[in-house]
């Protein structure tokens, strides 16, 4: 049977009942969503189990509502603390963002609001996913003057 | 290069734990042991190959109650540990390359 798409996402339930084996039986990649907080990273780290389980390679990695300022202050942890732990790929990073509420409020998609920081990560990752060269979202526009030193002495990646 | 990056990031975590934070530490220590339970768990087979593994060195030294074995994980404070309980049957008087 011809149908009109080649392709398509499939948004999983949350959880790793029957909605997740229902999801993944037609799923040929797989992108994983989380948030910067323990126990989510604990539930991404099992999804990930069951997806090589069911032979979903390489999965690919969207950390959400990353709090840049939380991250300097030590009280979240950053994108390669996550990365080391879960042993895959990135795909994107989104900050948390007051247009993600208020663009669910108002009905409209927060991708098109041009200044939404949140916004613009999601377009990034939707041009990733089209396989295009995107670099990685920069957590802050404006950096403060201890952040370029940082940036430039190599502590901090860029 | 990293090296020198490493110690850089030390010193500057250092500088930001002085401020308050740091908590993320924390989560990152409390991560990797409920990671080392679920991968355990969800790979039930890994435990079980251990089992194995155990009971074919050990058996080269003493007679073991095979049935009776024992092979779990449990928390001890900060770290997870193996724990076996091996019931011996016997000691072998011959021990192999002993000539």
């Amino acid at each position: 049977m011809r149908v009109g798409w080649s392709s398509g996402p499939i948004a999983l339930p949350a959880g790793i009942e029957q909605g997740f084996r229902n999801a993944v039986a037609g799923a040929r990649r797989a992108l994983i969503v989380t948030t910067p907080e323990v126990m989510a990273v604990r539930d991404a780290d099992r999804i990930i189990g069951l997806l090589e389980a069911t032979g979903i390679r390489e999965p690919e990695l969207i950390i959400n509502r990353i709090r840049p300022a939380m991250v300097r202050r030590g009280d979240m942890m950053d994108i390669d603390d996550i990365i080391d732990i879960l042993a895959v790929d990135l795909l994107g990073v989104v900050p948390e963002d007051e247009v993600m509420l208020i663009s669910g409020n108002r009905g409209e998609p927060a991708v098109l609001n041009g200044s939404s920081r949140a916004g613009e990560a999601f377009r990034n990752i939707a041009r990733r996913l089209r396989g295009e060269s995107v670099t990685m979202y920069e957590l802050e526009r404006s950096r403060g003057m201890f952040s370029r030193i940082r940036r430039m002495i190599g502590v901090e990646r860029g | 290069m990293s090296a020198a990056r490493g110690h850089l990031k030390a010193i500057w975590s250092w500088f930001r734990r002085d401020r308050g934070g740091g908590s993320s530490c924390l989560a990152r220590e409390r991560l990797r042991l409920v990671l080392v339970h679920d991968r355990t768990n969800t790979s039930p087979g890994v435990l079980e190959m251990l089992r194995e593994d155990l009971i074919e060195v050990i058996s080269t030294y003493m007679d073991i109650d095979r049935p009776a074995m024992e092979v779990s994980l449990s928390r001890n404070g900060d770290s997870v540990v193996v724990i076996a309980s091996i019931p011996i049957l016997g000691v072998k008087r011959q021990l192999p390359g002993a000539s």
